[in-house]
C-alpha cells in the first residue's frame, strides 16, 4: 500500500502545527467561533450531544497494523476503549476533551493518520471498493487513482470553502461496490482502447434530504486529465453553487437547476478554457502510484477445507476469493449482539493489527458497511485465523444478512438526529437471533438513518428505517427495494411511519411474507421488485 | 482595515468598492487594472474560484479580497491568485509567518499572480 513520503509526513506534520495555533487561539478568545467552526470541521472535529467527536481519515479505506494499533491507543487513552468504523471508511472517537484534540492529532500523524478534510465544505475522503487490488476484473487498483485525488484535493487553495461537503467515489470494475451513483461525483476507471485508461464520469448523487442519483455527465475520458475535469466540475459548482440554503448547496442541486445539458456544456467549457497541463497525470506517476499498491502475493494450492461446521459457516458468509490463487478476503463483521454497528474495542483493534501483522501483508480494509477485512488470507491460515478472531467476538459469520445492517450513531450521540438508530439495529439481532434463519432469508441490507440527513444511507437498503419526529416523540418511516450497486435505485416508501416498537414486528411481517411467497432462488430484493411495494403495504400494515 | 500582500506586509492599495462575483469572465474583466472579490462570510469561497478562474484565463491586474477572509485563509487566498487580503485590525496584530505559509509543500500547481504590490510607507 502506498506510504507516505517525506514530503506527505512533512504536510501531515505542518497540519497538527496549524490546528494547533488554531485551537490555542480559538481558547484564548481570539479567534471567534464562527471562523473557528470552519477550521475545526475541516480537521474532522465536531461538537457533538455529549463531547466533541473526531472524525479520524482513512483514506480510501486502506490501512496498516502499524496504523491502527495507535487508533486504538487514542480509544484507550482519550476515549471510552472503543473506536467507531462510519459508513465512509473512516473512524470517529466520541468521547474526546477539545483541548486534547491537538495532541492526539500529533500522535496519529506519527503514523501518517490525520483528520484533514473528514468533515467541512471540502472535498472529503474519496472511498472506493473495498476489495480493491484483490478481485480479478480491475482496470487498475482504484487506490492509485484515489491516492492522486486525495492529493491533489488536500488543502486545495480553490476548493477548501465550497458551498457544502463534496464527496467522490471510485471503482475500476464492472460491479460497483463504492456506489458511485450516490455520490456528488462518480468515477469508473476502465481500460480504453484509445487511452489505455479511460473514466466515465457521474456527477449530482447523493443521499441526505433530497436523494438523487448521478447523472452520468461524461464518458471515455482519458485517466490522464482526471484532474483537469475535476478542476473543472468544482470550479463550476464553486462559483454557482447556492450558499443561500445549506439544503440547497450540494452540487445535485445545482446540476438540476441548470439541467443536466447545460452542466455538461458549463464543465466542458471549463476544461476546455481553464485546462493546466501541470495538471496532467503523467504514466510514471500512475506506475509508481501503481507500485506502491501492488499485490505480491505468490499463488498457492488451494485447500480443501474439511473444518468443523462453524468452520464452514464463517467461511461461506465471511470469506470471499482473492484473485490470486490461494488466498481469500476475510470480513470481520462488526455487527455482533450487543454492540452498536462499526463499534470496535481498543484490545479489539490491536488484536487485528496483530492478525493483519500475521495473516494479511499488514494490510486491513474498512468498508461502507461498516465491517472490516482482512483482504490477503491464505487458505491455509484460515482456520488459524477463525480461532484468533472467535476469541475477540470478530468472528460472527453474517456478513450481508439481515443483522449486517448498517445505522448511523442516531439520537444516542449525534445531536441532529430525530431518533435512536442503535437500538433498532439491536433488535434485529434479537429478533432475527437464529443464523440458520439469517442465511435461509438470505442476502438482505437493512439501514438506518436517525434523521432525514441519512448517514445511515437508508434510501438505498434493501429494508431502510428512517427516524423522524412525531408530536416530540421517534417514528419510523420504512422504504424497501433501494440498492447501490449497478441499476442503483432508492427505496420506496412503504407506508406511514410507525412507533419505535412496531418497527421490528412490521419487518419481521414483511420477512414472513417473502419466506412464504418467495420463488425458487428469489433474493427478498428480487422478491420485493416482483411482487411490489403496494401488496407488501397490505401485508405490512394489517394489523394496524 | 489592513490589506496585506503574499509578504504580509500592509499595502497602500485603496480598493474600489467589491465588484459582484458573480461575472468573472476574462472577457468583460480583461480591461480591469483591479478587480475586488468579497468574501461574504467565514465560510463563502466563491471568490477562490472567481480569482483562479482569472488568473487561469490570463488576467494579470491586480486581485483584491475583502471582507471576512481570516488569517487563517490567507495562504489559500495567495494561493489562487489575489494579490491582497483584507484583514481586520485584530487578525493584523496577530499574523504570523506561519498564516502566510502554514505548508512546507503543496500539492497543486501554483497560480500565477500579478506583479508584487509595494508595501505602504
Amino acid at each position: 500500500m502506498y506510504k507516505y513520503n517525506t514530503i506527505d509526513q512533512a504536510i501531515v506534520d505542518a497540519r497538527v502545527s496549524q490546528f494547533s495555533e488554531q485551537m490555542t487561539r480559538y481558547l484564548a478568545g481570539t479567534l471567534p467561533e464562527e471562523q473557528f467552526m470552519p477550521l475545526r470541521l475541516q480537521n474532522g472535529l465536531y461538537i457533538q450531544r455529549h463531547a466533541p467527536m473526531l472524525r479520524v481519515a482513512i483514506p480510501y479505506g486502506t490501512l496498516a497494523g502499524y496504523q491502527l494499533r495507535p487508533l486504538a491507543q487514542v480509544a484507550r487513552q482519550y476515549d471510552r476503549g472503543y473506536g467507531h468504523f462510519t459508513t465512509r471508511q473512516n473512524i470517529q472517537f466520541n468521547w474526546l476533551a477539545l483541548e486534547q484534540v491537538p495532541e492526539v492529532l500529533g500522535e496519529l500523524a506519527t503514523v501518517q493518520m490525520h483528520a484533514i478534510q473528514t468533515s467541512g465544505a471540502c472535498v472529503r475522503n474519496t472511498t472506493t471498493d473495498p476489495l480493491a487490488g484483490t478481485v480479478p476484473d480491475e482496470a487498475i487498483d482504484p487506490r492509485v487513482v484515489c491516492e492522486l485525488i486525495r492529493q491533489w484535493s488536500t488543502f486545495h487553495p480553490e476548493f477548501a470553502y465550497l458551498p457544502r461537503k463534496f464527496k467522490i467515489a471510485v471503482v475500476a470494475t464492472e460491479e460497483d461496490r463504492a456506489a458511485i451513483e450516490v455520490h456528488d461525483v462518480g468515477i469508473r476507471v476502465k481500460t480504453h482502447a484509445i487511452h489505455g485508461l479511460a473514466f466515465d464520469l457521474w456527477v449530482g448523487g447523493g443521499l441526505g434530504r433530497t436523494p438523487l442519483l448521478g447523472h452520468r455527465l461524461l464518458a471515455d475520458l482519458p485517466l490522464d486529465e482526471l484532474r483537469n475535469w475535476l478542476t473543472a466540475v468544482l470550479r463550476v459548482y464553486n462559483l454557482a453553487g447556492r450558499r443561500d440554503n445549506k439544503y440547497k448547496a450540494r452540487i445535485k442541486i445545482l446540476v438540476n437547476a441548470m439541467g443536466v445539458e447545460a452542466f455538461r456544456e458549463a464543465v466542458t467549457h471549463r476544461y476546455l478554457t481553464d485546462h493546466d497541463r501541470d495538471l496532467k497525470i503523467s504514466p510514471e506517476t500512475l506506475q509508481d502510484l501503481g507500485d506502491s499498491f501492488a499485490c505480491t502475493l505468490q499463488p498457492r494450492p488451494i485447500e480443501e477445507h474439511r473444518g468443523s461446521a462453524e468452520f464452514q459457516r464463517w467461511y461461506l458468509q465471511n470469506t470471499k476469493p482473492h484473485r490470486i490463487m490461494g488466498y481469500r478476503s476475510v470480513f470481520i463483521s462488526l455487527k455482533r449482539p450487543g454492540t452498536a454497528p462499526g463499534d470496535v474495542t481498543a484490545q479489539q483493534m490491536d488484536v487485528i493489527a496483530d492478525l493483519a501483522d500475521q495473516f494479511s501483508q499488514s494490510e486491513i480494509r474498512t468498508t461502507h458497511d461498516q465491517n472490516l477485512i482482512l483482504p490477503h488470507v491464505a487458505e491455509s491460515d484460515l482456520e488459524a485465523l477463525l480461532e484468533a478472531l472467535s476469541a475477540q467476538d470478530l468472528a460472527h459469520p453474517n456478513l450481508g444478512l439481515i443483522s449486517d445492517s448498517i445505522a448511523c450513531p442516531g439520537l444516542d450521540f449525534c445531536s441532529l438526529a430525530n431518533a435512536p438508530s442503535l437500538s433498532l439495529a439491536e433488535a434485529l439481532h434479537d429478533t432475527f437471533i437464529d443464523l440458520d434463519e439469517q442465511v435461509d432469508i438470505g442476502p438482505l441490507e437493512v439501514k438506518i438513518s436517525g434523521c432525514m440527513n441519512a448517514c445511515g444511507h437508508h434510501h438505498i437498503a434493501h429494508i431502510g428505517i428512517l427516524g423522524v419526529e412525531k408530536k416530540g416523540q421517534p417514528w419510523y418511516q420504512i422504504t424497501l427495494g433501494g440498492r447501490d450497486q449497478q441499476g442503483a435505485t432508492l427505496g420506496k416508501r412503504l407506508g406511514p411511519a410507525v412507533p419505535h416498537d412496531d418497527v421490528l414486528p412490521l419487518i419481521k411481517r414483511l420477512i414472513d411474507t417473502y419466506l412464504l411467497e418467495r420463488q425458487a432462488g428469489e433474493y427478498f430484493l428480487g422478491f420485493v421488485d416482483r411482487i411490489g411495494v403496494d401488496y407488501l403495504k397490505e401485508i405490512s400494515y394489517a394489523t394496524h | 482595515m489592513p490589506l496585506i500582500n503574499p509578504q504580509g506586509e500592509v499595502t497602500a492599495l485603496t480598493p474600489p468598492e467589491a465588484l459582484d462575483t458573480t461575472d468573472s469572465d476574462i472577457t468583460t474583466a480583461g480591461d480591469l487594472s483591479m478587480i475586488a472579490f468579497a468574501f461574504d462570510s467565514p465560510v463563502d469561497g466563491k471568490a477562490f474560484s472567481a480569482a483562479a478562474l482569472l488568473r487561469a484565463e490570463g488576467y494579470t491586474g491586480t486581485l483584491v479580497g475583502v471582507g471576512p477572509v481570516g488569517l487563517d485563509r490567507l495562504a489559500y487566498g495567495f494561493r489562487v491568485g489575489f494579490d491582497v487580503l483584507e484583514l481586520t485590525d485584530d487578525e493584523w496584530q496577530h499574523l504570523t509567518p506561519h498564516h502566510l505559509s502554514p505548508f512546507p509543500h503543496h500539492y497543486q500547481p501554483a497560480t500565477p499572480s500579478s506583479q508584487p504590490l509595494k508595501k505602504s510607507a
